[in-house]
């Protein structure tokens, strides 16, 4: 009886003693050492602390595998419950990394708010400035209309001056037989007062003034154009006399060169010797 | 033979358990529909469009129909581990594809936040 009994012990010591070896020489299954490096990975993760109940769940199922392999190396349970707690690892690292990316797309989202609030700000601001600079412009083109209107008005006053528009601006034009006489450049002294007139409605105007003098065909090509020049100078001469800035007025002679009539007949002849008074449009 | 006869009533006892236990109760009702929940939910939230949430899905289907089919056939045990594997695959599918849609979303805004910044640099 004695004996029995202690054989029955010795043989149960040596067969627990032979489990035990077995557990420790196994190694453990892929899905456990996947699960273990899956759980390291979730939670080395600087923010797992965000998904932190997922992390937690994770080494529960890891725990549960490890239970499972010490019991039973080998057992599906053992790869089930390691095959699992990998996932729940995975899981929990991928939900760390989403929530991290929210976090990180809301202060994204803060930032582009407050840069289109200043990008409104500006772009109010622009209009602003564009408004007043085209409110400047629309004055000062209103000032110069009127400021035009008003030579225009006061030389059409003047006898023997016709005004017109052209590209370079209003020209005014007198003819040559009320300011000279024949072949001179000396001015008459009733052009005087009518370039007196004129002189002081171009004072006001402000612009810039070129006097060009023109001739007819009679004589030769170099005698007309040293006429035209002599009397255009005269002329602006006499206009600096009144008051007109020198640097403000030019002269050129054009002789015979750019008629506005036929020269074949005497009527037109004397069209073509005239003077024209330019007052120059703004560049801009 | 004492001591025998209450060893063998022991061992008898332990193993009646993990009989019990290997041929299986009947698998709960709420594993089973939490993982259907979960392969839904995955399916629902578009797991299918990216791929490694679509290849976990497809996993967790085909390990929910297994599970269900062992259920009916009575193998309770693997059924169960069957439908665990199920929705901890489900999820994952699901964790997966709200990443990769989050690393998105945070790209595309930062992507805004540099490309307002420049265009204001060009005073566009």
């Amino acid at each position: 009886m004695e004996r029995s009994t202690k054989m029955f012990c010795l043989a149960l010591t040596a067969a627990t003693a032979t489990t035990f070896l077995a557990c420790a020489s196994t190694a453990p299954p892929r899905e456990l050492k996947d699960a273990r490096v899956a759980y390291q990975v979730a939670a080395s993760n600087p923010g797992a602390v965000r998904a932190q109940a997922d992390v937690a769940d994770a080494k529960r199922s890891l725990d549960r595998a490890e239970a499972a392999f010490a019991d039973d190396p080998s057992s599906d349970m053992t790869r089930d419950l390691s095959y699992i707690a990998s996932r729940k690892a995975s899981s929990a690292r991928a939900k760390t990394n989403a929530l991290t990316a929210l976090e990180e797309k809301k202060a994204a989202a803060v930032e582009l708010t407050a840069l289109r609030a200043e990008q409104a700000k500006q772009q109010a601001a622009q209009r602003g400035e564009l408004a007043d600079s085209r409110s400047q412009l629309a004055s000062e083109r209103q000032a110069r209309v009127a400021a035009e209107q008003k030579t225009r008005d006061a030389l059409a006053t003047i006898a023997g001056m016709k005004a017109a528009d052209s590209d370079r601006g209003l020209v005014l034009t007198l003819s040559g037989s009320v300011l000279f006489a024949t072949g001179k450049s000396v001015l008459l002294p009733s052009a005087q007062t009518r370039l007196g007139e004129a002189a002081k409605a171009m004072k006001e105007d402000g612009r810039s003034i070129t006097v060009v003098g023109h001739t007819d065909s009679t004589g030769s090509d170099e005698l007309n154009q040293k006429l035209s020049l002599a009397r255009a100078e005269a002329v602006r001469a006499y206009l600096v006399k009144q008051g007109l800035p020198a640097d403000h007025v030019k002269a050129e002679g054009a002789g015979e060169g750019q008629p506005i009539a036929d020269n074949a007949t005497a009527e037109g002849r004397a069209n073509n010797r005239r003077v024209e008074i330019i007052l120059e449009n703004a560049t801009h | 033979m004492k001591l025998v006869s209450i060893l063998s009533i022991v061992v008898c006892g332990a193993s009646s358990i993990v009989v019990g236990c290997v041929s299986g109760g009947p698998v709960p009702a709420d594993k089973l529909a939490r993982s259907e929940a979960a392969v839904r939910g995955a399916q629902e939230i578009g797991a299918e469009r990216n791929a490694d949430g679509a290849r976990y899905l497809q996993t967790a289907r085909a390990e929910f129909a297994e599970g269900k089919k062992l259920v009916i056939e009575g193998e309770q045990v693997r059924a169960t581990s069957l439908l665990l594997r199920a929705e901890a695959d489900a999820e994952l599918a699901m964790n997966i594809t709200r990443e990769a849609t989050a690393i998105a979303d945070a790209q595309k805004t930062r992507n805004d936040v540099r490309n307002l910044r420049l265009s204001m640099k060009g005073g566009n």
